[in-house]
């Protein structure tokens, strides 16, 4: 009997055709039985009929349903995935344009700052509402939350519900695969000790195929560019990334990894931590990267996604899902998600590893317990487990323990819907705080009415 | 015999004759043995000069003597009086002017922000240094510190000696007239708590004769208009100059010289206990170039030429003190001589102070240096109340107290990269980018390499 994983937000473009392909190229699920619920109906049964080609071109036992009725859709459920997004690009292009006016450029804007604040004001009272219903009707279930912002999603449902709850992104897996690029081995080989917050997970130590010296290596690499220069990379960098080519040498070398990351090997030369997401993210942790004095990051190669980033994406993943549609076979390539990964270990019972979202448990010295952090964890047929206890050293762990303040509040104001503490929010976000105290007010009072038909909890 | 009060710096125009005043209209002290210690000589004499003629007006035995040598200064004292400036002028001038360059104006520069830190880095190994020496010469003598940034230098000479050191400053005393002013009371008959770090206190509760004074104030706030140009009474005691200097300050007035305080008092329901100048840079919010650099705000920058205009001004008040036959009985407001009466004669008297903290401030670390109210009395210094902040606030603190840590871990390691490091934790210094962070704080540590062996 496989395992029931239903997936709220089932008829995203984005996931479902993801999160299909893995699961049919996973021995362990395989004959796994997949509901999928969305809002969008169409969208709903154009995935079930996806998941069900997947099923009959590998001849697998894998089961699709659609149900419109949430609750129904969970009732029986082993795991729910949580994919949404509330307001779609109608209320995300809000939390980008409107702090631009006021002269705060956020790359993506899905984490921290004005976006990721009013992001989590509209999605954890829909999180909230799927997690009841997950305790009314599947008590026993995972929640496995991969919407964003995920540390404050995750927090949300933790601090309100009994529901076992999990986040997952798949960040940290592009850090593996840039230092596999740095340190010529396999993403597999890149063990590391992380403690941080999604989209701020911060590496204390590494270890690199089973050797502890990671750090040590990586700091011979960034203080020989010479070296860097021509030293090869085992893999080109796909198109979409983005980079610059900046080495003279006619292949893609190590320095051109270094330079097209460059706040992250900054951060990691000055203060021994090194971040495990894009600089996109990161700067929005550490925004004195994106500057109107610096022309929001350029010299540093801040990627701003802005709104145009995020259509793209959203147009690439129709694309994606349009090949998967008219293929004849079914991708082997795994998408770099990590959720069949984590349902690998807790169905199939064998000991899995991987970056997880789960409450502090003493694992980040740094942080209040029950505290959402981002660390390595153990999944296997007994759950899911944060693996380490790891402290982050100097000025990267307060800005850690401020970003996480903000975090709190954040999910306190979504729960409460008082404007002040989204105010106190904003005033305490370092992206925010980059605006005079009365500008705050004013961009906060704005961000509020231009998406208040998305925040019902908030009505006067 | 009275005790040994030694003050370094003590050719202070500044602070000397006041504290000095208070000193000889102390009974406790009329018997003290003065020691004025200073690197420059020149100022000393005039100085001891004007101590022995008041010493004489009041008919006392209070001696006095000057030293150049610290180490004969400190040799036996009972209480050391720190008012030290590492560089004068000469190098604050820098602590302004680099910033500005990089777009950081400062409002006062002497506690937190760039100037803050970088006029923390020149004063910390003095004030260890002479601890140090106190460990040798006088170690069961306390310190009493008025130099700035006051919470980071406290806190260098807690953190690395064994010295007993309270840091004593008049922000509180200030706030204190404010409010018996605006709300017709006598400074006397506030009773408050109050919590934060030096220059960022905040009062947490205030009752007026039995009233809730924070009630009352609202009150005053909400209807502005209300007060019409009512002037504010001087109470009778503070003498005939008090009432010329104040004479025609409408309430108004007092309200408008305390708009950010209130703006933050109407947000968060306590009050701050520093004056505006000081807020704003723990606040950078306020000092923007968007607010004309807290123009709108009603701040003013105080610059180097204010603080010439000022020194020249000590100058003068003291000739003209030397000149007078009477010596002033008003209390300075500073709590040097009270203090060390109340250590004295086991008068137990209640002073706003900065001590490490051992349960004051549980909002903040343990150990790092608050300011709250302590009670003086024949067993020294011990706090008075335990406060706690409204949640936003204490983050707040939380981080600023962050910032102060690093400043002193850079001062006593003497890193540039620690340094770094408390510019980009500090709210005000890392407000702007981060190369020019860096860069800001390279051209700050050469322009005073001077007054900075620890980084030579």
């Amino acid at each position: 009997m496989g395992a029931n994983i239903t997936i709220v937000g089932g008829g995203s473009y984005h996931w479902a055709p993801r999160l299909l392909a893995d699961f049919a190229n996973t021995p362990s699920l395989t004959d796994a039985h997949v509901v999928l619920h969305d809002l969008d109906d169409e969208r709903m049964h154009r995935m079930q009929e996806l998941g069900e080609q997947i099923a009959s071109r590998r001849g697998i036992a894998l089961k699709v349903e659609s149900q419109g009725d949430r609750r129904r859709a969970l009732e029986g459920a082993d795991f729910v995935v949580t994919a949404f997004s509330v307001g779609g690009f109608d209320s995300m292009q809000h939390d980008i344009e409107i702090p631009q006016r006021f002269g705060i450029r956020q790359p993506i804007g899905d984490s921290v700052g004005p976006g990721g604040i009013m992001r989590a004001l509209r999605s954890v009272p829909v999180l909230l509402d799927i997690a009841r219903d997950v305790d009314a009707v599947a008590p026993d279930a995972w929640l496995i939350n991969v919407t964003n912002p995920l540390t404050a999603l995750c927090r949300s449902v933790t601090r309100e519900t009994n529901v076992k709850t999990v986040g997952l992104c798949n960040e940290w897996v592009g850090c593996s695969w840039i230092l596999s690029l740095l340190f010529d081995s396999g993403m597999a080989d890149i063990d590391p000790i992380l403690g941080g917050v999604n989209h701020y997970p911060l590496a204390t130590s590494l270890r690199v195929a089973g050797e502890d010296d990671g750090f040590v290596r990586l700091h011979a690499l960034l203080n020989d560019p010479e070296r860097a220069a021509v030293e090869p990379i085992w893999m080109d960098p796909p198109e979409r990334a983005g980079w610059v080519k900046v080495s003279p040498a006619e292949h893609w070398t190590k320095l051109d990894v270094i330079e097209n990351n460059r706040v992250r090997f900054e951060l990691f030369r000055r203060f021994g931590v090194l971040v495990g997401s894009g600089d996109h993210h990161s700067v929005e942790f550490m925004p004195s990267f994106v500057h109107t004095d610096n022309d929001y990051g350029s010299g540093w190669r801040v990627h701003h996604y802005g709104m145009p980033g995020h259509r793209r994406d959203a147009e690439d993943d129709v694309a994606f899902y349009e090949e998967m549609r008219d293929a004849s076979d079914v991708t082997r390539m795994p998408s770099g998600e990590l959720v069949a990964l984590l349902l690998d270990g807790m169905v199939g019972g064998k000991e899995q590893q991987l970056p997880v979202n789960l409450p502090n448990e003493g694992n980040v010295t740094n942080l209040d317990d029950g505290a959402v952090v981002e660390i390595m964890g153990v999944a296997d047929a007994s759950g899911v487990r944060g693996r380490d206890k790891t402290t982050v050293p100097g000025i990267m762990g307060e800005f850690l323990r401020r970003i996480n303040v903000v975090q709190e509040w954040t999910v306190e104001a979504a729960i409460a819907g008082d404007r002040e503490l989204v105010l106190e929010a904003m005033l305490a976000d370092p992206i925010a705080a980059q605006l005079p105290y009365e500008k705050i007010i004013a961009m906060t009072d704005e961000m509020l009415a231009a998406t208040a038909r998305w925040l019902p909890e908030f009505d006067a | 015999m009275g005790p040994r009060i030694v003050i370094v710096g003590g050719g202070s125009y500044q602070w000397v004759p006041k504290l000095l005043v208070d000193v000889v209209n102390t009974p406790s002290l009329a018997e003290a043995e003065i020691v004025l210690h200073d690197i420059d000589p020149v100022p000393l004499e005039p100085v001891a000069d004007f101590v022995r003629h008041i010493a004489g007006l009041k008919g006392i035995g209070l001696t006095v003597s000057t030293t150049t040598d610290r180490q004969v200064a400190l040799a036996g004292a009972d209480y050391v009086v720190v008012t030290i400036s590492t560089g004068g002028f000469e190098s604050m001038r820098h602590d302004l002017e680099i910033p500005e360059k990089h777009g950081i104006k400062q409002s006062v520069g002497d506690s937190v922000g760039p100037g803050g830190i970088m006029r923390a880095l020149r004063n910390i190994p003095v004030l260890v240094g002479i601890a140090r020496d106190m460990e040798t010469l006088c170690p069961d003598a306390w310190m009493l510190n008025i130099t700035n940034p006051m919470t980071t230098l406290c806190r260098s000479v807690t953190h690395e000696t064994s010295i007993r050191t309270v840091g004593l400053c008049h922000e509180i005393g200030g706030a204190q007239f404010a409010l018996a002013l605006l709300l017709d009371a006598n400074f006397l008959d506030l009773e408050f708590e109050l919590v934060g770090v030096n220059h960022l206190p905040f009062f947490t509760s205030l009752r007026v004769n039995g009233d809730d004074g924070f009630e009352r104030l609202r009150a005053l706030i909400a209807d502005p208009d209300g007060l019409g140009d009512a002037p504010v009474k001087i109470p009778a005691a503070l003498g005939e100059a008090a009432a010329a200097f104040a004479g025609g300050i409408r309430k108004r007035d007092i309200l408008e010289q305390h708009r950010v305080k209130l703006a933050l008092f109407e947000r968060y329901g306590v009050l701050p206990g520093a004056g505006d100048r000081h807020l704003v840079e723990f606040f950078p919010g306020f000092l923007t170039a968007e607010s004309g650099w807290g123009k709108r705000w009603g701040v003013a920058l105080t610059t180097i030429a204010d603080r010439e205009g000022d020194a020249g001004a000590y100058k003068a008040e003291l000739a003209k003190m030397r000149a007078s036959n009477e010596v002033s009985t008003m209390p300075s407001g500073e709590m040097v001589a009270p203090m060390i009466d109340s250590f004295l004669r086991d008068k137990p008297r209640a002073f706003p102070l900065n001590l490490p903290n051992t349960g004051q401030a549980p909002d903040l670390p343990a150990d790092v240096v608050v300011e709250a109210m302590c009670i003086a009395d024949g067993n020294g210094l011990r706090p008075r109340d335990e406060v706690r902040l409204p949640a936003p606030l204490a983050e707040w603190l939380r981080r600023i107290s962050a910032a102060q840590e690093a400043t002193v871990a850079a001062a006593l390691s003497g890193d540039r990269a620690k340094v770094v490091d408390a510019m980009l934790l500090d709210p005000l210094a890392g407000r702007i980018d981060f190369d020019h962070v860096e860069q800001m704080t390279d051209e700050m540590l050469a322009a005073t390499a001077q007054w900075l062996p620890q980084f030579a």
